[in-house]
Protein backbone atom coordinates (compact mmCIF):
# COMPACT_ATOMS: atom_id res chain seq x y z
CA UNK A 1 0.00 0.00 0.00
CA UNK A 2 2.70 2.12 0.68
CA UNK A 3 3.56 2.27 -2.87
CA UNK A 4 0.48 3.73 -3.87
CA UNK A 5 0.79 6.81 -0.73
CA UNK A 6 2.86 9.45 -2.33
CA UNK A 7 3.54 10.59 1.14
CA UNK A 8 5.15 7.42 2.13
CA UNK A 9 7.47 7.55 -0.20
CA UNK A 10 8.59 11.31 -1.17
CA UNK A 11 10.72 11.74 -4.27
CA UNK A 12 14.48 11.78 -3.85
CA UNK A 13 15.76 15.48 -2.97
CA UNK A 14 18.61 14.52 -6.07
CA UNK A 15 16.17 13.99 -8.24
CA UNK A 16 14.46 17.39 -7.88
CA UNK A 17 17.62 18.59 -7.93
CA UNK A 18 18.49 17.09 -11.12
CA UNK A 19 15.42 18.64 -12.63
CA UNK A 20 16.30 21.09 -15.82
CA UNK A 21 15.82 24.67 -15.49
CA UNK A 22 13.67 24.92 -18.42
CA UNK A 23 10.91 22.43 -17.91
CA UNK A 24 7.63 22.78 -17.73
CA UNK A 25 5.38 23.83 -14.06
CA UNK A 26 6.07 21.41 -11.34
CA UNK A 27 3.68 18.48 -11.62
CA UNK A 28 0.55 18.79 -8.77
CA UNK A 29 0.64 16.08 -6.02
CA UNK A 30 -2.11 13.15 -5.94
CA UNK A 31 -3.43 14.87 -2.58
CA UNK A 32 -3.54 18.38 -3.96
CA UNK A 33 -1.94 21.36 -3.23
CA UNK A 34 -2.09 21.01 1.11
CA UNK A 35 0.95 19.56 1.01
CA UNK A 36 2.97 22.05 -1.45
CA UNK A 37 1.14 24.55 0.76
CA UNK A 38 2.41 23.22 4.02
CA UNK A 39 5.93 22.79 2.66
CA UNK A 40 6.15 26.64 1.19
CA UNK A 41 4.82 27.77 4.71
CA UNK A 42 7.40 25.51 6.39
CA UNK A 43 9.88 26.87 4.10
CA UNK A 44 9.40 30.34 4.68
CA UNK A 45 9.36 29.72 8.52
CA UNK A 46 12.97 28.38 7.97
CA UNK A 47 14.24 31.22 5.65
CA UNK A 48 12.52 33.49 7.93
CA UNK A 49 14.03 32.22 10.87
CA UNK A 50 17.62 31.54 9.54
CA UNK A 51 17.43 35.61 9.07
CA UNK A 52 16.52 36.20 12.56
CA UNK A 53 19.01 33.80 13.89
CA UNK A 54 22.21 33.19 11.64
CA UNK A 55 22.33 29.59 11.25
CA UNK A 56 19.10 28.52 13.23
CA UNK A 57 17.63 27.62 9.10
CA UNK A 58 19.60 25.34 8.97
CA UNK A 59 19.50 23.88 12.71
CA UNK A 60 15.86 23.31 12.21
CA UNK A 61 16.80 21.43 8.95
CA UNK A 62 19.16 19.19 11.34
CA UNK A 63 21.93 20.55 9.33
CA UNK A 64 24.42 21.28 12.18
CA UNK A 65 27.71 21.73 10.42
CA UNK A 66 26.43 24.46 8.17
CA UNK A 67 24.13 25.64 10.89
CA UNK A 68 27.48 26.55 12.98
CA UNK A 69 29.56 27.61 10.51
CA UNK A 70 26.54 30.04 9.37
CA UNK A 71 26.66 31.29 13.01
CA UNK A 72 30.45 31.65 13.94
CA UNK A 73 31.45 33.13 10.16
CA UNK A 74 28.16 35.78 10.59
CA UNK A 75 29.33 36.61 14.37
CA UNK A 76 32.95 36.76 13.67
CA UNK A 77 32.15 39.02 10.90
CA UNK A 78 29.74 41.16 12.66
CA UNK A 79 32.05 41.22 15.94
CA UNK A 80 35.22 42.25 14.49
CA UNK A 81 33.33 45.04 11.94
CA UNK A 82 31.86 46.72 15.56
CA UNK A 83 35.02 46.42 17.23
CA UNK A 84 36.76 48.02 14.38
CA UNK A 85 33.80 50.80 14.47
CA UNK A 86 32.82 50.50 11.42
CA UNK A 87 29.62 52.14 10.41
CA UNK A 88 26.39 50.78 11.14
CA UNK A 89 23.55 52.77 9.40
CA UNK A 90 20.21 52.99 10.97
CA UNK A 91 17.12 53.78 9.50
CA UNK A 92 17.58 57.64 9.69
CA UNK A 93 19.83 57.13 6.35
CA UNK A 94 19.94 60.36 4.23
CA UNK A 95 20.63 58.88 0.84
CA UNK A 96 20.10 55.61 -1.03
CA UNK A 97 23.87 54.42 -0.25
CA UNK A 98 22.60 54.90 3.83
CA UNK A 99 19.25 52.90 2.75
CA UNK A 100 21.19 50.23 0.85
CA UNK A 101 23.80 49.83 3.73
CA UNK A 102 21.13 49.64 6.41
CA UNK A 103 19.22 46.65 4.62
CA UNK A 104 22.63 45.07 4.50
CA UNK A 105 23.37 45.67 8.04
CA UNK A 106 19.68 44.13 9.19
CA UNK A 107 20.52 41.25 6.75
CA UNK A 108 22.58 40.34 10.26
CA UNK A 109 19.03 39.21 12.09
CA UNK A 110 19.67 40.28 16.02
CA UNK A 111 23.55 40.59 15.55
CA UNK A 112 22.38 43.45 14.40
CA UNK A 113 21.47 44.62 17.72
CA UNK A 114 24.95 42.76 18.95
CA UNK A 115 26.80 44.90 16.66
CA UNK A 116 25.01 48.28 17.70
CA UNK A 117 25.77 47.14 21.77
CA UNK A 118 29.48 46.80 20.58
CA UNK A 119 29.83 49.75 19.40
CA UNK A 120 29.79 51.66 22.75
CA UNK A 121 31.59 54.89 20.87
CA UNK A 122 29.91 54.95 17.96
CA UNK A 123 31.68 54.84 14.36
CA UNK A 124 34.73 55.82 13.72
CA UNK A 125 35.92 55.64 9.85
CA UNK A 126 38.25 58.58 9.61
CA UNK A 127 41.04 55.48 9.65
CA UNK A 128 40.87 52.49 7.18
CA UNK A 129 40.26 50.34 10.28
CA UNK A 130 36.60 52.11 10.42
CA UNK A 131 36.25 51.92 6.81
CA UNK A 132 36.99 47.97 6.80
CA UNK A 133 34.58 47.23 9.54
CA UNK A 134 32.13 48.57 7.85
CA UNK A 135 32.30 46.35 4.90
CA UNK A 136 33.02 43.49 7.26
CA UNK A 137 28.78 44.80 8.56
CA UNK A 138 27.94 44.35 5.39
CA UNK A 139 29.33 41.38 4.27
CA UNK A 140 27.93 39.70 7.35
CA UNK A 141 23.85 40.71 6.16
CA UNK A 142 24.69 39.62 2.62
CA UNK A 143 25.87 36.12 3.71
CA UNK A 144 23.49 35.51 6.52
CA UNK A 145 21.01 36.64 3.48
CA UNK A 146 22.51 34.17 1.27
CA UNK A 147 22.65 31.39 4.01
CA UNK A 148 19.00 32.21 4.70
CA UNK A 149 18.36 31.75 1.23
CA UNK A 150 20.19 28.55 1.11
CA UNK A 151 18.18 26.90 4.02
CA UNK A 152 14.93 28.39 2.29
CA UNK A 153 16.37 26.17 -0.93
CA UNK A 154 16.83 23.04 1.26
CA UNK A 155 13.66 22.94 2.86
CA UNK A 156 11.94 23.49 -0.06
CA UNK A 157 13.76 20.29 -1.45
CA UNK A 158 15.78 22.16 -4.58
CA UNK A 159 19.22 22.21 -3.40
CA UNK A 160 21.26 20.93 0.30
CA UNK B 1 46.63 50.70 9.47
CA UNK B 2 45.66 52.42 12.38
CA UNK B 3 42.47 52.79 14.13
CA UNK B 4 40.77 54.04 17.34
CA UNK B 5 38.71 50.56 17.69
CA UNK B 6 39.14 48.06 20.06
CA UNK B 7 39.96 45.94 17.02
CA UNK B 8 42.99 47.26 15.10
CA UNK B 9 43.76 44.80 12.34
CA UNK B 10 46.66 45.73 9.47
CA UNK B 11 45.41 45.85 6.24
CA UNK B 12 46.52 42.26 5.68
CA UNK B 13 45.31 41.21 8.48
CA UNK B 14 41.77 42.26 7.32
CA UNK B 15 42.40 40.90 4.04
CA UNK B 16 43.15 37.46 5.22
CA UNK B 17 40.32 37.67 8.01
CA UNK B 18 37.42 38.51 5.18
CA UNK B 19 38.98 35.79 2.64
CA UNK B 20 39.08 32.80 5.32
CA UNK B 21 36.15 33.67 6.63
CA UNK B 22 34.22 34.34 3.45
CA UNK B 23 35.63 30.88 2.00
CA UNK B 24 34.51 28.82 5.22
CA UNK B 25 31.24 29.75 4.68
CA UNK B 26 30.83 29.34 0.72
CA UNK B 27 32.27 25.76 1.16
CA UNK B 28 29.83 24.60 3.79
CA UNK B 29 27.08 26.24 1.83
CA UNK B 30 28.20 25.33 -1.64
CA UNK B 31 29.19 21.41 -0.86
CA UNK B 32 27.66 18.70 0.70
CA UNK B 33 30.76 16.40 1.08
CA UNK B 34 33.80 17.04 3.45
CA UNK B 35 36.84 16.72 0.76
CA UNK B 36 34.49 18.61 -1.11
CA UNK B 37 34.23 21.33 1.27
CA UNK B 38 37.80 21.21 2.10
CA UNK B 39 38.83 21.81 -1.67
CA UNK B 40 35.95 24.77 -2.39
CA UNK B 41 37.72 26.25 0.55
CA UNK B 42 40.82 26.35 -0.42
CA UNK B 43 40.52 26.99 -4.01
CA UNK B 44 38.20 30.22 -2.87
CA UNK B 45 40.84 31.29 -0.35
CA UNK B 46 43.31 31.33 -2.96
CA UNK B 47 41.36 32.94 -5.39
CA UNK B 48 40.38 35.37 -2.93
CA UNK B 49 44.08 35.86 -2.41
CA UNK B 50 45.11 36.32 -5.67
CA UNK B 51 42.31 38.67 -6.92
CA UNK B 52 42.79 41.09 -3.80
CA UNK B 53 46.36 40.93 -4.22
CA UNK B 54 46.35 41.31 -7.78
CA UNK B 55 44.05 44.32 -7.80
CA UNK B 56 46.05 45.95 -5.23
CA UNK B 57 49.20 45.86 -7.36
CA UNK B 58 47.25 46.81 -10.56
CA UNK B 59 46.04 50.10 -8.71
CA UNK B 60 49.64 50.63 -7.64
CA UNK B 61 50.43 53.01 -10.13
CA UNK B 62 47.92 55.30 -9.70
CA UNK B 63 48.16 55.96 -5.44
CA UNK B 64 50.86 58.35 -6.00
Amino acid sequence: MDELNPQANPPPQESLAAEPAASPAPEVPADGGAVDSDAENKAWGVAIAGWLVPGLGHALQKMWGRALVVFFTVGCLVAAGALMRGNLFTARGSDAFDALGYVADLGTGVFYFLARSLERHGADVSHAGGDYGTRFLATAGVLNLLAALHAFEAARGRKA
Amino acid sequence: MKGTGALQLTHIQAFLLFAVVISIAFGFLGRRRPKDRVKYILWSLLLFLVVGIGIGWLMYPFSR
